[in-house]
């Protein structure tokens, strides 16, 4: 692992801005942000460990522990929220029994809400295993978790 | 600029400001008040609680007012029906996430006597036993916007408490997220250890993977409780003050040559309650550290009994007044010789109290008058300018630092050892100058750095060298000082990549750090004793003078205790001898030159003469083998005369009255009875201007002294003369430095737990990778083996330490510790202990 932040280091410039560049590739690389690639970002650009930190908990795309074979995200943007993304992702909660935030590991899955995903038009948007669909109704849940938790 | 003056008008009166004032602090200046909960003078505005909105003519935004800056015919109008109504709007909103039933209680008003109701705010007991309670900032804003009821319902977020550090504690709950924490932490102090974590309701204030403060290196320094407007932060186990009629009471802290003032405060049974830092600018200007906030509470703790003068008669202790202590000390001196006796102080007295010790010491005759001085700093410095025909400044202008574009330290971290000193240069810093650090352990500063150079231990020369010569190729500008062509001839005989090999350090960073010196001049180098604590100490002073002289910067030590710079001053008044370590006097005993000590503070004696006699605060350490024990009023108790690292005097009055607490005499006038009673009167009276006068005074034939750069060769090992140090497998280099938690023989670590949490003189600081290598963890108590002897240690991660380097920083209380601290950088390996 240590090979592989330094070698993403080695190709950006010591700058802060590019700190968050950085994040994305090594989530990118290792599916999430070990404590290891905070600290190694922390020297390298510069900034304390703790602001790294907070900036990493800022913005729900960065993750701290390693994710899920699949990935159901629920926008909770204003337009999606609007449109009833609440009961959205409450369905996906009942029915994949996890909590948002949290992960189900029997089934493999976890469920999280974002704040805005950028296509607003359309709202409500859920993301299952990067693939993004519009227009979610209610009443498509059970298809799209049947087709998730049965395709394996 | 700063002669200008900026008109405008608040409320319709027209008001003079100063450039660069903001809003909200000419308002202030004005004795306005405008509600404010995140702007604290002193930190960078913030703009965050939305309290502080005034209206200003021609702008259609209310604007905060600690964020806008004044201008010339600004119309400004601070309070109208509407901005209150606004304000109180807000105040609702940030109560909707804070317990507010203190706020609005039918029974606020009877609460101090009564205390009706126990279920206040979240826990029970609520409001009575917050320590804010009555010093609440939201308590002042919510009474001034006549706040009657909140609209929203109370969410408690339920997030659990910071409870697993000493000294601090936290409790999100009450948290305001004004940011004033983050702000102090960072920007003040470059601490950075708090820091906003999560987002919108989420939004707490967090450590790095919220790990306890003592995991995340805080310092303890306190800042973040000084700050905080609730009680989000607290001092552990403090008192509320509601209903207690609290004493205050000023005192120096004489624990490092920063000497801060702090402020004791007691309840009516004499208890302390708690130190905070003294400060008429406010909490952010105020200086303290854990040394001085916590390290003395313990010690004032153990000040809750008054402690009693002892004499030894035929192998009996007893106790005794001070009087007969005084009439049985005089009389032990009186039974000598002069030159049998020896007077000794240690550091820790003030400055009056050390003048009127030696003049008794004349005036009893004894040419064996000494100054215990383990660090040997300022003497090593004399004697090299003695030496090299140079003169080194000694003492540090404070108002000069504005001039410096970078500073440079050198093995010295104000933070822990100059506090005052650091919290200038970290301004300087926001003001965009740059820091380098050369420093081979842990140097807290080194995180705010550009270049923060982790050298190898004892290699500081090559790492000077190699900086030396990037600068000097790396410019066409000659130099004109003495001896610049020899040393250009010298250096050469070293070759960049040897000097960036042996010196540890990559190229990269050595490039870095010179680029920096060469761009932002002028600098200033800054080095403190644990550069001269080493065996090449001669050599690395003699690289850095010429790298100093090179970029035409200037140079000074930080002195890290109190009164250091009055050394000079009392050698030439008082013919006293500087002692690195005690074994001359120690051999005196032993051979029985020297039959009677009069000891001033504690010192690590090993042996015992005819008498001991040990004037102290405490009856710890060397006061327990005294024959003669002489209680003195502690540093909490005391005032007198100090001097600080910039050659000032710091004084306090004497002055102690707390009701039902009793103290004893202070130092001097202890001494001064004792002169009495041996018939003998001191001039205490004339002794503050002969302390002016002492410092003032322009060392001898200064301007004798051109400058001048110094040959290497003659100092400096020739390159070829080193063979490559081969190290055994496992060993270590283990620096050791000094330490400075100690009072009157008492150790801090000693005293309390919590203080050993967060800085165990036992601790042995290795590099996580280090530690995995010898198979060690955390906490692990190993033995360290030297060639001096076997100390017990205690493992202690460092993951910021370079590998290979270990370090350790004991208090000197024994020969052992005083041998390893004596040669600065020993090997060693570690052993778990079974």
């Amino acid at each position: 692992m240590t090979e592989k932040l330094e070698t993403i280091l080695a190709s950006l410039p010591a700058e802060r801005r590019y700190l968050i560049l950085f994040l994305h590739l090594v989530q990118q690389e290792l599916d999430y942000l070990p404590e290891e690639a905070l600290r190694a970002a922390a020297d390298y650009f510069a900034v304390p460990p703790a602001e790294v930190y907070g900036l990493v908990t800022f913005y729900s795309a960065f993750r701290l522990k390693p994710g899920c074979r699949h990935e159901v995200t629920v926008c909770q943007g204003t337009a999606c929220h609007v449109r009833g993304a609440g009961e959205l992702a409450a369905e996906f909660s009942r029915l994949l029994g996890v909590r948002p935030g949290d992960k189900n590991p029997e089934k493999g899955v976890a469920l999280r809400t974002v704040n805005c995903l950028g296509c607003c038009a359309l709202a409500p948007v859920v993301v299952v295993d990067g693939e993004y669909q519009g227009r979610v109704q209610v009443s498509k849940v059970p298809e799209i978790v049947k087709k998730l938790t049965g395709k394996k | 600029m700063s002669g200008t003056v900026i008109k405008l008008k608040i409320n319709g009166l027209p008001v003079e400001a100063r450039p660069g004032m903001t809003v909200l602090e000419c308002a202030r200046s004005q004795g306005l008040f405008i509600p404010s909960l995140c702007d604290l003078e002193g930190l960078p505005a913030f703009a965050g609680c939305r309290l502080c909105l005034v209206e200003i003519a021609q702008r259609p935004h209310r604007s905060p007012a600690c964020q806008t800056l004044v201008e010339d015919g600004m119309e400004i109008v601070t309070s109208t029906p509407e901005l209150e109504e606004l304000r109180l709007a807000t105040l609702e909103l940030i109560l909707s996430e804070h317990p507010h039933f203190c706020l609005l209680c039918q029974e606020r008003p009877d609460c101090q006597e009564l205390k009706a109701t126990m279920v206040k705010a979240l826990e029970p007991g609520g409001c009575i036993f917050c320590p804010k309670d009555g010093d609440c900032e939201l308590q002042r804003v919510a009474d001034y916007l006549k706040l009657k009821r909140v609209a929203y319902d109370f969410e408690d977020p339920g997030r659990s408490l910071w409870q697993s550090d000493p000294f601090i504690t936290h409790n999100p709950n009450l948290c305001l997220l004004c940011g004033r924490c983050v702000r102090v932490c960072a920007e003040v102090r470059g601490q950075n250890v708090l820091s906003f974590v999560g987002r919108g309701p989420e939004t707490a204030i967090g450590t790095f993977l919220e790990r306890s403060l003592q995991e995340s290196g805080c310092s303890f320094c306190g800042a973040c409780l000084d700050v905080c407007p609730v009680a989000a932060f607290s001092e552990r186990g403090l008192t509320a003050a509601r209903g207690h009629r609290i004493y205050e009471h000023s005192f120096i802290c004489p624990l490092c040559s920063s000497l801060c003032e702090l402020r004791a405060e007691y309840l009516e049974d004499g208890q302390l309650r708690r130190i905070i830092p003294e400060s008429g600018r406010g909490p952010v200007h105020g200086l303290a550290c854990a040394r001085g906030r916590f390290g003395l509470k313990e010690i004032g703790d153990r000040k809750q009994e008054r402690v009693l003068p002892v004499l030894r008669r035929n192998e009996r202790l007893l106790t005794v007044s001070p009087e007969e202590a005084l009439a049985a000390a005089a009389e032990s001196l009186r039974r000598y010789q002069p030159e049998e006796i020896a007077m000794i102080s240690s550091a820790h007295g003030t400055a009056d109290s050390l003048l009127a010790f030696y003049q008794l010491g004349r005036l009893l005759g004894t040419d064996n008058l000494f100054y215990f001085y383990p660090e040997d700093f300022l003497e090593r410095i004399a004697a090299f300018e003695t030496e090299q025909g140079i003169q080194v400044r000694r003492k540090i202008d404070f108002r000069e630092l504005e001039r410096y574009r970078t500073f440079f330290l050198v093995e010295v971290d104000p933070d822990s050892e100059a506090l005052a000193l650091w919290l200038d240069i970290k301004k300087r810093l926001r003001s965009g100058a740059r820091l380098l650090v050369l420093d081979s352990i842990l140097n807290r500063c080194g995180q705010e750095a550009a270049v923060d150079l982790r050298g190898h231990p004892g290699r500081e020369t090559e790492a000077l060298l190699a900086l030396l010569k990037r600068i000097i190729f790396k410019t066409s500008q000659l130099s004109f000082y003495p001896g610049y062509h020899h040393l250009l001839d010298e250096i050469n005989l070293w070759s960049e990549e040897m000097l960036a090999r042996r010196s540890g350090l990559r190229a990269a960073e050595l490039d870095r750090a010179a680029g920096i010196l060469l761009e932002s001049s002028p600098a200033l180098f800054l080095f403190g004793q644990r550069f001269l604590h080493q065996p090449r100490w001669a050599e690395n002073l003699t690289a850095l003078w010429n790298l100093h002289l090179r970029l035409e910067s200037d140079l000074m030590p930080v002195t890290g205790k109190a009164n250091e710079l009055l050394i000079d001053g009392l050698k030439a008044d008082f013919g006293l001898r500087v002692l690195p370590d005690l074994e001359p006097v120690e051999n005196a005993i032993k051979t029985e030159k020297i039959k009677a000590v009069f000891a001033f503070g504690h010192l690590p004696l090993g042996e015992k003469p005819e008498v001991l006699i040990v004037q102290n605060p405490f009856r710890a350490g060397l006061a327990e083998r005294a024959d003669i024990f002489i209680p003195s009023a502690s540093c909490l108790e005391n005032g007198g005369l100090m001097v600080d690292l910039a050659g000032n005097i710091k004084q306090r009055g004497r002055e102690f009255r707390i009701p039902g607490k009793e103290t004893n005499p202070a130092d001097i006038s202890l001494v001064a009875r004792l002169a009495e009673a041996l018939g003998q009167r001191l001039e205490i009276e004339n002794y503050p201007g002969r302390l002016e006068s002492r410092l003032r005074e322009k060392p001898a034939g200064s301007k004798s002294f051109i400058k001048k750069y110094l040959p290497l060769s003659p100092v400096v090992q020739k390159p070829s003369a080193e063979p490559e140090v081969n190290e055994l497998p496992g060993q270590l280099e283990v620096v050791v430095g000094g330490n400075l938690d100690y009072y009157g023989g008492l150790v801090m670590a000693g005293l309390s737990s919590g203080f050993r949490a967060i800085r165990n003189p036992d601790w042995l600081w290795l590099n996580p990778r280090d530690a995995d290598f010898l198979g060690l963890r955390e906490g692990q108590k190993v033995a360290l083996e030297t060639a001096w002897g076997q100390l017990n240690l205690e493992i202690k991660y460092a993951p910021r330490l370079r590998p290979g380097t270990a370090f350790y920083n004991p208090v000197l209380d024994d020969p052992l510790r005083m041998k390893l601290y004596g040669q600065g950088i020993i090997k060693g390996t570690v052993r778990v202990r079974k």
